[in-house]
């Protein structure tokens, strides 16, 4: 996140400013980055004041604690890092989730195993380019996932550059046997970036390249772990693939506009069979028989602060902050997930639905714990720079109109912001079931989503506490409403129970 | 800018990592859904966030001395800008070079336009300060065609490159040839010479700071010998831009209207452009500064400072600055003389995207700014934040984040984060390493700051009052109010830079 020190002239002025920086930068911290405290939380209205107990602090340490799993992955040798889906850091972040269910006093507490298919891992990599007598290196350079594996010995190909990929940046370039080398846009990452969309990633393997590597972006170093998308049969199909952060992909750029490029290239991967997922289920009963579901998914690559940690303190915070209400004052049970491998396939997803009909048939709102909470950037120049203020969220309701008022006034009052136009489904772990039941959530997909500054820095406390009291406050407003008047007013756009 | 999103979802367990959720622009739909019935709440029927779905910070209680500056109040004044803008516009028609731009009757209107409610809040010693502007580039008529297999395309966001000269009349044929972004990398292998060659420009966020600039990109095309260079503004939207090429033939395309021309050219076909341009340089024009003043009790002063040129209905950039200088002028003039420790100078400035800026106030600063507190430069003040999103640029309910700069003591910078935290000004989290736009030359002249946003929409067409939200015209300006008051309870030394830092700031 380093600053670009500019300096712009205007027609008309001729002044050259001082080179001396000003002495103090007053709302980051020793490290550089956005300290807490600055971000500015919107006052907690006197009528609010049952939801005061939700304190953005405390979520932010639960943050932390699941990141720390990430980091023993790390820590433990494992270059393809994080809380990945059927490893034992998957099961210790389910291992946390429970305890903390039981802390809480949650019952019913239950562990529905998901048998995964072969899953992709990448063991090891090495790649470097020779440009004349130099050697670059590529610290940000990770394996696209699911990518095929080079030989043993590696490939030894030229370099090519084929701009952004699309039909008029390949005309009349050779890029057979090549590396290929793609500047993808980030629009706004890993849910949308030029380099999918525009079908590059497909155009350079069927004219017969021989690696591709996308950059990311063009701003930072962003590590990242991203599928090249290239609509080919299976991941494997495609030919080896990369990503690449932009200031190390801007070394091999310049290197390739100044002559030949030769690129050596390893990657050792496996599938790795007979893994699991696990969820894990906790309740805190109502006085109905009717249901509302929380729910955040538990893996995650890199730190994963933003995706999901954020998402499965917001959980938890709910979690607590209903445990402490005499159980004769809740409605309606509430039912807390902790999803299993989203990230291969949101298994849990499909059982709820193909598994536990009875309880969405009962359900009166779901909500999606998801990104729930991260710095709002601003591009300047080659770097992406944090502010005090949180990015607004994209949105998606189920239900009634009066859902969609309470909802959005609860995210009002607590300055929880959100893009104008909503989506059109929920999107994420409760993308295949939005509609199954009446549900809301918010989430952002930022451009370090997936990738090594998905970290705690990046992660308001106050933008945790909006969410987590907005969400409160909206399950308190649904029970006060039968579930017929939360139900959709048109019977096409559901599939719920009525 | 309404958000179109598909969807994709996997459901089943897979064995490789998978891409999930509603992908932007054009993945397929998981399934054919009817649109959703519950519409488009917080939309207005153009497809913009309502002025009242924005997050409102609340006034607190011992803030209750600043509820006179009411945003709402203040987008009627971005409004009534944007409309001297729409004038300008019937007088030069739509292909001309539109706006509030120095040396034209849009501007001279803007600078009566300030200076009436100078007069109305009862500001003392109102006066125009003429400035020679130099030559002033414009353009009557423009035409770009492009064709290929026995088609011709036009694109409506075309515009020429700002500062060209005009083509013969019977225009200019070229052959057109894609340069991706423009890298040398790109080059390879390209003969460009003699044509026009087609780059990406990535923003960053927007004019000024774009990689046509960052990378050279202009540069570097006609040191290869292209003939003409179009640039395909970002990544989203189709916006119409005023952006130069170095003086030299060129044009701008929004990211639509690029992408289609970009695509024509994939197919393989050689494509040609046919261009004319009628523009014109004129000499000898002159456009006013207005001054306008709330006397205090002191000889010191506070200086207020919004530039008043703008391309198109320029409602950002900077009908937003003025805004909030005409709310502050109606706020301190109901604050009784004798309680006004400091006189506040207001002045709508000529401005500086082909003019002089505040050169002027520079050069003699020994006499005008030697008595100065501080300095308020009111540039971009409030602007919708926004979300990239496939090929959309989707608006929110929020205010976006300002870069900032603040020069003077440790006390100075206290009292300026503060208070814009107190009224939810949001801040990039570090500092700009100098004060761009309006006062730029005299940034080190005393004490100043400002915060600012140059967001996509910039000196585009795309420029209106629907990016200016009130909430954040509200926040920005009650924030400088209190940072008034809460300077005038200090001694100028006390504001001042410490001695370590250079500045050019007299008087102490």
């Amino acid at each position: 996140m380093k600053r670009f020190i500019i300096t712009i002239l205007f027609a008309g002025l001729a002044t050259a400013w001082p080179a001396a920086q000003n002495p103090r930068e007053p709302l980051l911290d020793a490290g550089g980055r956005v300290r807490d405290d600055v971000y500015t939380p919107i006052p907690l209205p006197d009528s609010e004041r049952a939801y005061a107990g939700i304190d953005g602090r405390k979520m932010k340490a639960t943050v932390n604690d699941i990141v720390a799993i990430s980091r023993r992955s790390r820590d433990d040798g494992n270059k393809y890092w994080g809380r990945i889906a059927g490893t034992k850091y998957e099961a210790m972040t389910a291992e946390y989730i429970e305890s903390q269910f039981r802390k809480f006093g949650l019952t019913d507490i239950t562990r529905p195993e998901f048998p995964l298919a072969p899953q992709w891992f990448a063991l090891d990599w090495n790649v470097t380019a020779n440009a004349g007598a130099q050697t670059l290196t590529f610290p940000s350079l990770r394996p696209a996932l699911g990518s095929p594996a080079t030989p043993a010995a590696g490939l030894e190909v030229d370099a090519v550059w084929v701009g952004l990929g699309t039909a008029a940046d390949f005309a009349g370039r050779d890029v057979r046997g090549k590396a290929v080398v793609i500047h993808t846009m980030l629009a706004p990452g890993q849910m949308g970036q030029s380099g999918s969309l525009e079908g590059a990633y497909k155009r350079a393997a069927d004219a017969g390249a021989a690696a591709i590597i996308g950059v990311w972006g063009y701003y930072d170093n962003m590590a990242v772990w991203q599928g090249l998308n290239g609509g080919f049969s299976s991941p494997t199909a495609g030919p080896p693939g990369f990503f690449v952060g932009f200031e190390d992909a801007k070394k091999l750029r310049d290197a390739l506009g100044a002559g030949p490029v030769r690129m050596k290239i390893n990657l050792q991967t496996e599938m790795r069979p007979n893994l699991k997922s696990v969820s894990v289920y906790g309740t805190l009963p109502g006085t109905t028989d009717e249901y509302i579901i929380v729910m955040a998914h538990m893996d995650g690559w890199f730190d994963a602060a933003l995706d999901n940690a954020s998402g499965l303190s917001t959980m938890l915070t709910l979690a607590e902050h209903f445990s402490q209400i005499p159980k004769e004052k809740r409605r309606r049970n509430i039912v807390f997930i902790g999803t299993a491998g989203h990230h291969v396939g949101s298994p849990n997803a499909a059982y709820l639905r193909d598994k536990r009909g009875d309880l969405l048939a009962k359900t009166a709102l779901m909500i999606n714990c998801e990104h729930v909470a991260n710095s709002q950037t601003l591009n300047w120049q080659t770097s992406l720079l944090r502010s005090t203020t949180v990015s607004p969220r994209r949105w998606a309701i189920n239900g009634s109109p009066q859902l969609v008022d309470l909802t959005l006034r609860a995210y009002k009052t607590f300055g929880v912001g959100v893009v104008a136009a909503r989506d059109p489904r929920a999107t994420g772990e409760m993308g295949a079931i939005d509609l199954l039941a009446p549900s809301v959530q918010i989430i952002h997909s930022p451009e370090s989503k997936h990738t090594d500054v998905d970290i705690p820095e990046y992660v308001p406390s106050s933008g945790l506490e909006s969410v987590g009291r907005a969400y409160a406050k909206v399950i308190d407003e649904v029970n006060k409403l039968d579930r017929k008047a939360l139900l959709p007013a048109t019977p096409a756009s559901t599939s719920s129970a009525r | 800018m309404v958000a179109v999103a598909g969807a994709v979802v996997v459901a089943a367990v897979v064995s490789l990592p998978a891409q999930r959720g509603a992908a932007p622009g054009g993945a397929p739909a998981r399934e054919a859904r009817p649109p959703n019935p519950l519409g488009q709440p917080l939309l207005d029927p153009q497809g913009h966030p309502r002025d009242d779905v924005f997050i409102h910070m609340p006034l607190q209680p011992e803030d209750r001395a600043y509820g006179d500056i009411v945003g709402t109040t203040m987008k009627g004044y971005v409004n009534e800008v944007a409309a001297i803008s729409l004038k300008d516009r019937d007088r030069t028609g739509p292909k001309g070079f539109w706006g509030r731009n120095q040396g034209t009757p849009g501007h001279a209107a803007t600078a009566d336009w300030v200076e009436a409610y100078f007069k109305k809040f009862n500001l003392t010693d109102v006066h125009k300060q003429p400035f020679d502007v130099g030559p002033q580039w414009s353009v009557q008529d423009y035409e770009f065609t492009f064709s290929t297999g026995g088609k011709t395309y036009t694109y409506p966001s075309a515009r020429p490159s700002s500062g060209v000269e005009s083509t013969p009349a019977g225009g200019r044929d070229l052959d057109v040839m894609w340069l991706g972004i423009g890298s040398d990398a790109d080059y390879i292998g390209r003969d460009v010479r003699g044509k026009a060659v087609i780059v990406q420009d990535l923003l960053t966020p927007g004019v000024l700071n774009q990689s046509i600039n960052w990378d050279q990109t202009v540069q570097r095309a006609y040191d290869k010998g292209a003939a003409a260079v179009g640039i395909v503004y970002g990544i989203a939207e189709n916006f119409a831009v005023w952006e130069g090429t170095r003086g030299r033939p060129g044009f701008q395309l929004g990211w639509q209207d690029g992408r289609a021309l970009r695509d024509l050219i994939g197919k393989g076909e050689p494509v040609k452009l046919k261009y004319r341009i009628a523009s014109t340089s004129t000499p000898g024009l002159k456009s006013s500064a207005v001054w306008g003043t709330l006397k205090g009790t002191t000889d010191e002063d506070v200086l207020i400072v919004a530039h008043m040129d703008g391309f198109f209905e320029g409602s950002i950039d900077n009908g937003s600055g003025l805004a909030v200088m005409i709310g502050l002028a109606e706020h301190f003039s109901k604050v009784p003389q004798s309680q006004r420790r400091r006189t506040i100078r207001f002045l709508g400035s000529v401005g500086h995207h082909a003019g002089p800026g505040t050169q002027w106030l520079h050069e003699n600063r020994a006499t005008e700014l030697s008595k100065t507190a501080l300095i308020i430069n009111l540039e971009h003040v409030a602007a919708v934040r926004t979300k990239y999103w496939g090929p959309t640029l989707r608006m929110s309910d929020a205010v976006s984040p300002m870069r900032w700069w603040v020069y003077g003591s440790p006390k100075l910078l206290d009292i300026a984060v503060n208070n814009f935290r107190r009224f939810n000004v949001g801040l990039t989290a570090d500092m700009d390493s100098n004060a761009s736009g309006e006062i730029g030359s005299i940034e080190r002249d005393a004490p100043s700051m400002q915060v600012i946003t140059s967001p996509e929409p910039k000196h585009t067409e795309q420029d209106t009052p629907a990016w200016v939200p009130a909430v954040g015209l509200e926040q920005v300006g009650r924030a400088y109010a209190r940072i008034i008051d809460e300077l005038n309870k200090l001694d100028r030394k006390a504001i001042l830079p410490q001695a370590s830092v250079p500045t050019t700031a007299g008087g102490r």
